[in-house]
């Protein structure tokens, strides 16, 4: 009984994040909505205001029509990564213990990470697939460095992401780049999280299911189909769960699409610093699944650095706007805030350096 | 509580259900490469068949969450669900119906010329550095060329254009103008897309046709005819003998 205790705290203390309890999850959505709905609401309403003749309408509706089809485009490809994810997420809840998984994993802190790092080899997935199953990791118990390695690295470090960055690079400087860069930033970022405490970095329900000792109704089952049942059914609700963030960053990324001309931000991007600091905003604002972005960073080898393009390549996967979104179902917001900042900066420092080091 | 919590069951099961059958009209209805490139088609089943089994799978699990919530284990559900992993809000629960709704609402459609005004039509643009993709296009007869083909080779030969004058295309696309456009002239365009819309980037060929103020933009059409260099511009343009309106494809997009 130690949750009333926390959950006393009264709510309307001035930092939130100081407390160690944080708003309940009803208000942490209602206040996610006003966030970001509301700016979204008065764009709406700014471009309704200037809808006055036929042909503006016909633009406006033409425009939706185009945000629709992106976002649509978005979460029907996203959809599939983040159900495998979802699945295996329910599936360690139920059949793995924490016992055999604490036994597994190293204690010591830099190997810890580092066996972060090559997750991915073993379970291949996307951005989308790699949070609900960090977040069944650290429900586990698993170490903050590892979960966090884990996170970012494996949307590259996987089989199939390196055989789609192999097939549009070759055997190249930018395959090999791509693949120690994002193991380097992961490990990097992953030891420097272990320096926090679990409590100041995870959400509360997280750390509540941490601590709690005996596994979620799994105990209470035997037999195989119920447990395939209830391994299944924590997948849906790991998705549904997950999907409420993918929904929100898809429409987000498509906003930005409809919205935003690409060759405004590409025309800005010439010279060694602010080339790379071009495409990794694009690499932001674009979401594009890590397993496919080789290919589109293709197009920008003749405009672009080689840095950028490294740059492109490496913080896209760890960071972009639907997995940023996605991460607040982990973390708190705090802690996403550095997880954005911290690949940024070291990704933005590499991929300067390559520019300079290794030449444009 | 109790009731709330099998309510918000139901519900879950049943967005699970119409996720899976959002999919599922996505792809019976022939518009699922709208969307995304036909290389993942297979992935939209897996993801179909995947919904439906999870909903399904709430109706075996709502028994045992009773029979847990009845008994209560050890720790107090009740807390006002506080972070509880099982209850995503009814905030939570719309937001994910929203793909539901603008999919079933919305008639389905391809990206057209609208999509162009945040996009550049650059030949460079193209992902002509995939070795295996130019020797595709060039290996390929003439009048079996898409717009992406043409493009690619205009820029593997160098774009002087001289091989390119009178060599006869059968090309199809949907009609794009650019604002400083002559009026007999327009963009056939075609979207190529390595992995969904998102990545879409448009190709196109100059057509010159002397009706052409008569094409609606966005309109697809067939077109035949002759290839001619271009004195002004760097890749050669398409002279138009004949063009047909033809419907739009369902599969509207190219792939690299």
């Amino acid at each position: 009984m130690y949750t009333p205790a926390k959950s006393a705290l009264p709510e309307a203390l001035p930092d939130p994040e100081i407390i160690s309890a944080p708003p309940t999850r009803k208000q942490g959505w209602l206040r996610l909505l006003l966030r970001w709905g509301l700016p979204v609401l008065a764009v709406l309403a700014l471009l309704a205001g200037n809808i006055s003749s036929p042909q503006a309408r016909f633009f406006v509706t033409e425009r939706f029509q185009t945000f629709v089809t992106i976002f649509l485009g978005i979460f029907i490809e996203a959809a599939p990564f983040l159900l495998i994810g979802s699945i295996v997420s329910g599936f360690i809840d139920v059949f793995v213990d924490r016992e055999r998984l604490e036994k597994l994993t190293p204690r010591q802190p830099l190997l810890a990470a580092l066996a972060g790092t090559g997750l991915g080899l073993i379970f291949p997935v996307c951005e989308c697939g790699v949070v609900p199953v960090t977040r069944r990791l650290y429900e586990k118990g698993f170490p903050i460095s590892t979960g966090i390695a884990f996170l970012l690295a494996a949307p590259v470090i996987n089989p199939v992401v390196i055989a789609s960055t192999w097939a549009a690079f070759g055997w190249g400087p930018i395959l090999w780049g791509r693949i120690g860069l994002s193991l380097l930033i992961a490990f990097g970022v992953g030891i420097i999280f272990q320096l926090a405490k679990p409590d100041e970095l995870l959400l509360s329900g997280l750390l509540e299911q941490r601590t709690h000792q005996h596994s979620h109704g799994a105990s209470h089952l035997t037999g195989l189909g119920a447990k395939i049942a209830l391994a299944l059914r924590q997948a849906g609700d790991d998705f549904l769960d997950m999907a409420r963030y993918l929904v929100v960053g898809s429409m987000l990324a498509a906003a930005m699409q409809t919205l935003v001309p690409q060759n405004a931000l590409l025309a800005v991007g010439q010279g060694p610093v602010l080339s790379v600091f071009v495409l990794m905003a694009l690499a932001f604002v674009l979401s594009v699944c890590s397993t496919v972005d080789a290919f589109l960073a293709l197009a920008f080898t003749s405009t672009f650095t080689g840095g950028a393009i490294v740059g492109f390549l490496t913080f896209g996967p760890m960071v972009d706007i639907k997995s940023s979104l996605m991460f607040l179902g982990i973390f708190r917001r705090r802690t996403v805030v550095y997880l954005i900042l911290l690949p940024f900066a070291l990704s933005a420092l590499f991929a300067v350096g390559w520019n300079f080091l290794v030449g444009v | 509580m109790l009731a709330n919590l099998r309510v918000q069951t139901s519900l879950k099961a049943l967005l699970l259900l119409g996720l899976g059958f959002f999919l599922f009209t996505r792809l019976t209805g022939g518009t699922l490469y709208f969307y995304i490139s036909e290389r993942f088609g297979w992935l939209t089943v897996v993801a179909a068949l995947g919904l439906f089994l999870l909903g399904i799978s709430y109706r075996t699990g709502r028994r045992n969450e009773e029979a847990e919530a009845v008994a209560g284990c050890e720790h107090d559900h009740a807390d006002g669900d506080a972070g509880h992993d099982h209850a995503i809000g009814w905030g939570g629960l719309l937001i994910v119906a929203l793909p539901i709704l603008f999919g079933l609402l919305i008639p389905p459609r391809p990206l057209g010329s609208t999509a162009l005004a945040a996009r550049e039509m650059n030949v460079s643009s193209v992902p002509s550095a995939l070795p295996a993709a130019v020797q595709g296009a060039t290996a390929k007869a003439d009048t079996e060329r898409s717009v992406l083909d043409w493009v690619l080779d205009f820029q593997a030969s160098g774009t002087d254009g001289e091989n390119f004058a009178g060599r006869s295309a059968d090309v199809m696309g949907f009609v794009h103008r650019e604002a400083d456009d002559p009026a007999d002239a327009f963009w056939l365009t075609r979207y190529v897309v390595g992995c969904c819309v998102v990545d879409a980037m448009p190709v196109g060929l100059r057509v010159v046709w002397p009706d052409a103020p008569a094409l609606e933009a966005d309109s697809w059409v067939r077109v035949e005819g002759q290839l001619a260099e271009n004195v002004s511009a760097a890749a050669p343009w398409l002279e138009a003998q004949s063009i047909v309106v033809v419907p739009p494809p369902n599969q509207p997009y190219l792939y690299p």
